[in-house]
């Protein structure tokens, strides 16, 4: 029987396959011009850091919205992980990509942010448009069960939140976690596990709560 | 129809298209509609993660005033270290500790400073000493240093050559220095600024209710929501008010308080150690020296705006009653438009909304894009805050003021904030249920941006609304386009069935 977790891993996979999930970060045939510019940018090229930011910022934002949730201080974090980073380029040796450099950096933002945040869960919306071709219906189901998976995910701890979003959500390998959140393989697999576990508790009790009230 | 939370089988039967947004939303809040982690992902995987133009440009134009410091830094040590950037979660722990030992030796200095310097002047660093003395003459003492205290964004006091921006609870506190002025920040709390002038001009405004207090020698001067300019010398201190009320506290006395354009009646000889004059040509002789000191030679103030009052009580009442207070006292009042000098440019003041905004002070920030529309018509920000002024109004749910803001928008601006502009008008239509009106300005925007990054949701939007209105044909043609443009997309299978809209089974 194949387990949740792997169920959702497949998931997970079936939709970067699909091209609907950006392609792993850790891409090691990095663009040369994005070296280039890296380059130019350790020489203190102010020019080059702000090509960096563009053609990072995109995937940045994309990551911090799937760690944290779209709250309004997304701006803010994208601003401050580039800001870390810029500052710590000379210490940027070049092995990886600077894509994966720049997302490690992203990821310890979105975790010291998820770790102050008090408990308010879900302050910005989605901004898309109401598809009208669904129903009023429709809408407000995704919009509240976007609301309700927000709350079980702020009660996770927030590396257990990571790991299992970068699993589960961004459909990464264990071995490309690791190297994001600077843990082992086999300690980010633990914490996607034990995520799961506390969210399926967490369900169970409140079904459980709800057939009580409406019995 | 109105609905029991009770009884969601009722309105799950019910008819949705009757159904009103709010009594529907209300009614799905109260069912539990996760039941597993699969949902909790697919959710997830829901949410809007496109960085939309006008932010991606608005964050550019934040980072762009820091990133020549940064790398002007990188510049300077880019070494061959081989180490490379592991930012592991570790380091934070290590961080942990640190920062507090830091603070702790920060404290233990600043302790010790004031004992050991005499007089101890400090810059806009939030009273640490252990910095240069500030002195508007001295450019390499300027406090040019951004610091963040007391939370995220809460309290932000800034140092910009001459003119000093404190973003308290309150609002917004300027302080221009003029020529060698020489003043030392007592203190910078969470809602209130003491500062103590001990020589020279300054222009300070306070926009809020902020307090701010500013000591010289035994006087303090305290003023919110008023403009006002001050001079002191060895011995006298001169203070005219362009608005707002400023009040003049002696030790052991009542306070006096003067009024825009209003003059101290001075018949009171335990207060005449000051004069106040309402005097709004003198402040805006000044303000015009503020404006010109970027560009210009520093030029000392006209000795004939400064009237010298004697520190004796008796000599100030003899004198006074002898001869008219001031020369300026004898020019009419309100001769001129009462319009406001403009003391700030166009970058202080957006820096400075965008400062209230992050403290979530809308309506100061609001008030400043606006001073900012009104003083330089022409600037280059002038439609982001026309955006920002709509954005905020469409937070606080005014849609019509939101809408006049957007129209407002030049066609010269950039085409990010144009298209976005564009796309914002449209979607206040949808909020304000007009969504006639919407689908028509949809189908015109994506004519006028067909390559928008959203256009692939309004096309979405668009052949829902046909597929409503049973408009066969259109709905059709615009399914037919979103198949091609959008094959893979989730909503494509769905756009598919929609190519045979109107045909007989």
């Amino acid at each position: 029987m194949i387990s949740m977790v792997g169920l959702l891993a497949m998931i997970a996979m079936d939709r970067r396959a699909l091209g609907t999930v950006p392609p792993p970060i850790g891409n090691s045939s990095a663009p040369v011009e994005t070296a280039a510019i890296v380059q130019r940018a350790r020489n203190g090229d102010a020019v080059a850091l702000d090509e960096l930011y563009r053609l990072h910022c995109d995937k940045a934002f994309h990551l911090l919205t799937r760690l944290v949730g779209a709250v309004q201080e997304r701006d803010d974090l994208l601003q401050e992980s580039f800001l870390q980073a810029f500052r710590a380029l000379p210490t940027f040796r070049g092995d990886a990509a600077f894509a994966t450099w720049l997302h490690r950096i992203v990821c310890n933002v979105a975790y010291r942010y998820l770790r102050k945040r008090p408990s308010r869960y879900f302050e910005e919306l989605s901004t898309s448009l109401p598809s009208q071709a669904m129903s009023p219906v429709e809408l407000a189901e995704q919009k509240r069960e976007l609301q309700l998976a927000e709350n079980y995910l702020a009660a996770l701890h927030p590396k257990k939140r990571i790991a299992f979003v970068l699993r589960m959500v961004e459909g990464f390998s264990l071995g490309e976690i690791a190297e994001l959140v600077g843990a082992e393989a086999a300690a980010v697999g633990q914490r996607v596990k034990h995520a799961q576990r506390e969210l399926e508790a967490m369900l169970h009790r409140d079904a459980a709560r709800q057939r009580k009230e409406l019995s | 129809v109105k609905h029991s939370c009770k009884t969601p089988e009722a309105w799950l039967s019910a008819d949705p298209s009757n159904e009103t947004w709010a009594a529907t939303t209300s009614c799905i809040a109260c069912q539990r509609v996760i039941a597993s982690t699969r949902q909790i992902v697919a959710a997830m995987q829901r949410v809007d993660s496109v960085l939309p133009d006008i932010r991606r440009e608005r964050n550019a134009q934040k980072m762009r005033s820091q990133l020549a410091a940064i790398a002007a830094q990188l510049g300077g040590r880019i070494d061959s270290s081989t180490e490379n950037a592991k930012t592991p979660l570790s380091t934070w722990r290590f961080a942990r500790w640190l920062v507090p030992a830091t603070l702790a030796v920060v404290a233990l200095i600043a302790l010790w400073w004031p004992t050991s310097t005499s007089p101890s002047l400090v810059g806009l660093n939030q009273g640490v000493a252990c910095l240069t003395p500030y002195r508007s003459d001295n450019a390499n003492a300027l406090p040019r240093t951004k610091a963040y205290v007391g939370g995220r964004f809460s309290r932000l006091v800034t140092g910009n050559d001459d003119v000093l921006h404190a973003n308290v609870a309150g609002g917004l506190i300027d302080v221009v220095l003029i020529d060698a002025t020489e003043i030392d920040v007592r203190a910078v709390a969470s809602n209130a600024i003491d500062l103590e002038l001990s020589s020279g001009f300054l222009v300070v405004e306070n926009r809020g209710s902020a307090t701010l207090n500013i000591r010289i020698g035994t006087r303090t001067i305290a003023a919110s929501l008023a403009r006002f300019a001050m001079y002191r010398s060895d011995d006298s201190t001169v203070i005219a008010v362009q608005y707002g009320t400023v009040s003049v506290t002696q030790q052991a006395s009542d306070p006096i308080s003067v009024d825009s354009n209003q003059q101290w009646p001075s018949d009171d000889d335990a207060h005449r150690l000051v004069e106040l004059h309402g005097l709004w040509r003198w402040l805006h002789a000044l303000s015009t020296q503020t404006a010109a000191v970027d560009e210009s030679p520093r030029v000392a103030p006209s000795p004939t705006v400064v009237t010298v009052s004697s520190p004796k009580q008796e000599q100030a009442s003899k004198r006074l009653a002898a001869e008219p207070l001031h020369p300026m006292a004898a020019i009419p009042r309100r001769e001129q438009p009462p319009t406001m000098p403009t003391l700030q440019t166009a970058a202080d003041l957006y820096r400075s909304a965008e400062a209230a905004l992050a403290a979530g002070d809308t309506t100061t920030a609001s008030r400043t894009w606006a001073a900012l529309l009104a003083q330089f018509p022409a600037d280059d920000r002038v439609p982001t805050a026309l955006f920002d002024l709509a954005t905020v109004a469409r937070g606080t749910g005014d849609l019509k003021a939101a809408a006049t803001w957007l129209q407002k928008i030049p066609a010269s601006a950039p085409a990010s904030i144009r298209s976005n502009a564009a796309y914002l008008l449209c979607r206040i239509d949808i909020e304000g249920n007009q969504l006639e009106s919407a689908a028509d300005c949809l189908q015109a925007y994506r004519r006028l941006f067909a390559q928008s990054a959203h256009d692939q949701e309004v096309l979405q939007w668009l052949v829902g609304y046909h597929s409503n209105h049973s408009a066969c044909s259109m709905t059709r043609s615009l399914a037919q386009e979103y198949v091609r443009r959008y094959a893979s997309s989730k909503f494509a299978e769905q756009a598919r069935g929609l190519l045979t809209c109107g045909d007989t089974p």
